[in-house]
């Protein structure tokens, strides 16, 4: 495995993670009616924006022991930070998926409010957007590494 | 347009010049270990820079590096076989 391809999925599991836990904080907070009354928009985003540190600072934490952990299996016979053609390509195809994905996504959270849907369940139709559309994009990478292109 | 299956000889080239390893071939064109493994099962076909500089690794040309497979044919070299597969006129026949 190499070092991106190796990124690439501690990238995923820590994006599940943080998918995981953000969604029943926020789906949480929604049923505990946080988010109703004048005050909801930035009850959200304050929730939000903590979710996005600590999402950053455990995948930070995360790739960090992997990329040690790494080192010691292989003996730093391998460059932790080499990135190679094939490596930029399939990086390329996983930005346009999740291009395309969070775009998609976007709309859509801008098409529920056009309908008259809250504005908090657009905001977190665009928030998991962005979110899916990352992991879907290292999905993409990951299939590529592996199926070959 | 129908994609062309590139297939190479980079293992037996690899056997010959001393049994170089992946890792080693990988070291001298600047790749990682695991594009080398993608190349040689031709899961990867790599950037005419890179193509050149394995052939170049291995002193020869690169159509004795790299072929593609023309269908029915057996693998030829890149130029003669690809342009004969495509109705086209040779290199040679257009000197």
């Amino acid at each position: 495995m190499s070092p991106e391809e190796r990124n690439t999925l501690t990238a995923i599991v820590c994006a599940m993670v943080v998918l995981g836990g953000g969604a029943l904080q926020l789906t949480a907070l929604g049923s505990a009616g946080q988010f109703l009354g004048p005050d909801a928009v930035a009850v959200w985003a304050r929730e939000v924006l903590w979710l996005m540190v600590l999402g950053i600072g455990f995948t930070i934490a995360v790739s960090i022991v992997v990329a040690i952990a790494a080192g010691i299996a292989t003996r730093g016979a391998e460059r932790a930070d080499l990135v190679d053609e094939r490596d930029r390509m399939i990086r390329g195809w996983g930005t346009r998926v999740t291009m395309v994905v969070s775009s998609a996504g976007f709309l859509l959270g801008v098409a529920m409010l056009a309908i008259g849907w809250t504005v908090i369940a657009g905001l977190n139709t665009m928030l998991a957007a962005f979110a899916f559309g990352a992991l879907a994009g290292d999905l993409t990478k990951l299939v590529l590494y592996r199926r070959g292109m | 347009m129908a994609r062309l299956h590139i297939t190479n000889r980079i293992r037996r080239l690899r056997f010959d010049a001393d049994e170089m390893t992946q890792k080693e071939l990988a070291e001298r064109v600047g790749v990682t270990r695991q594009t080398i493994v993608a190349i040689e099962n031709a899961r990867y076909s790599p950037t005419l820079e890179l193509a050149f500089q394995i052939a170049r690794t291995f002193g020869m040309p690169l159509d004795e590096v790299f072929m593609v497979e023309t269908g029915p044919e057996q693998p030829g070299r890149i130029g003669r076989s690809s342009f004969k597969t495509r109705g086209l006129p040779t290199p040679d026949a257009e000197r």
